[in-house]
């Protein structure tokens, strides 16, 4: 198994029914069946929408402008490991390098532990996970004490 | 002395007959041999009723360049608006002024609607993506670059094929259609 360090080095590979590319809003979006693979990470979604920012080097001599933003709407399922994490929409964003799942629906699990909200975000860069609920959708969490977690 | 008349008038009478005769039997072999031997045209001047050798030509609207075009040579096909184009190289500009560069091997100019055809080693550029394809069609009323086969894109964080697109001038957006895969350079890992 490619640690998730190794992983990062490669590239996301992408398949999808359609692509609208929109030079002036600098976006990219992907349609239908969309699944976005890149080591152990695997994102499918109805509709995947990739923002660019015009200055900074990509990878591989990539010419001056990077990805901002990937943006998955629609049926979202993220797997990460032995994680599946389910939402109507998920963000993420590269500055920071964070993915934030939204809709009343969002909900993590791992094994047999299940997390849910209406908010749930992961922070990369320190493993952190934030999950946040409302009126209507509580956070809810089963935890199975054998279990390693869900982070 | 009166005879001697008479025999010089018919003397210069059958004369002028036989000058007459010897004329028309000259005519009509020169026309009989011009009919024999018609000297061939060239294959090319037959299909082509001009033939280029550089050709450069400049489509505006209101005013505003839409497209320039550079060809190595050019051929226009008697009896029909078709410009065969060799090596052509065309600059499309978009309305928000930028361009978009297409060369290819060959090419077909409509003079009548200005739609273009280009095939062989087709490539598209703009300021982010290069696009490959074999075949590609530009109208020119709706501003379209269409293909209807494998196209190939890379530039950017992105290296894609899809089995059509059509690319909008207007409004600067392309559509990728039918099996889009490829590879996007950015990091994704989640923890």
């Amino acid at each position: 198994e490619a640690p998730a360090s190794e992983a990062t080095d490669e590239p996301i590979e992408i398949t999808a029914d359609r692509l609208i590319s929109d030079s002036t809003a600098r976006t990219a979006e992907f349609v239908g069946n969309v699944r976005a693979v890149q080591g152990q990470t695997v994102i499918d979604a109805d509709r995947l929408k990739i923002h660019y920012r015009e200055s900074g080097g990509g990878q591989e001599g990539v010419d001056t402008e990077s990805v901002e933003s990937i943006e998955a709407t629609g049926r979202v399922r993220i797997t990460i490991d032995n994680r599946v994490a389910v939402s109507d929409k998920a963000v993420y964003t590269t500055i920071d390098k964070k993915l934030v799942l939204t809709g009343p629906e969002s909900r993590i699990t791992s094994g047999k532990d299940t997390i849910s909200g209406s908010r749930i975000t992961f922070f990369r860069e320190t493993g952190q996970l934030e999950i946040v609920g409302d009126d209507g959708n509580q956070v809810k969490a089963t935890i199975h004490s054998e279990e390693s977690g869900l982070n | 002395m009166a005879d001697r008349r008479n025999l010089f008038k018919w003397i210069l009478t059958v004369t002028a007959i036989l000058a007459v005769a010897i004329l028309i039997a000259v005519f009509f072999q020169f026309r009989r041999q011009q009919d024999q031997y018609v000297v061939p045209l060239p294959d090319t001047a037959t299909r082509a009723l001009m033939r280029l050798a550089q050709l450069q030509q400049t489509a505006t609207k209101d005013g505003r360049v839409q497209w320039e075009l550079d060809a190595a040579a050019a051929e226009l096909e008697t009896g029909s608006q078709r410009m065969i184009l060799t090596a052509p190289e065309v600059v499309f500009h978009t309305e928000e002024g930028d361009t978009v560069h297409l060369t290819a091997e060959r090419g077909v100019l409509n003079t009548r609607t200005n739609d273009m055809e280009a095939s062989g080693n087709v490539r598209v550029r703009d300021d982010r993506y290069t696009l490959e394809t074999e075949k590609l069609i530009y109208r020119h009323e709706e501003r379209l670059l269409e293909s209807d086969v494998p196209v190939y894109i890379h530039g950017g964080a992105i290296r894609l094929r899809a089995d059509t697109m059509v690319y909008d001038l207007n409004t600067n957006q392309a559509h990728f259609d039918g099996h889009v895969e490829g590879f996007l350079y950015e990091t994704l890992a989640i923890p």
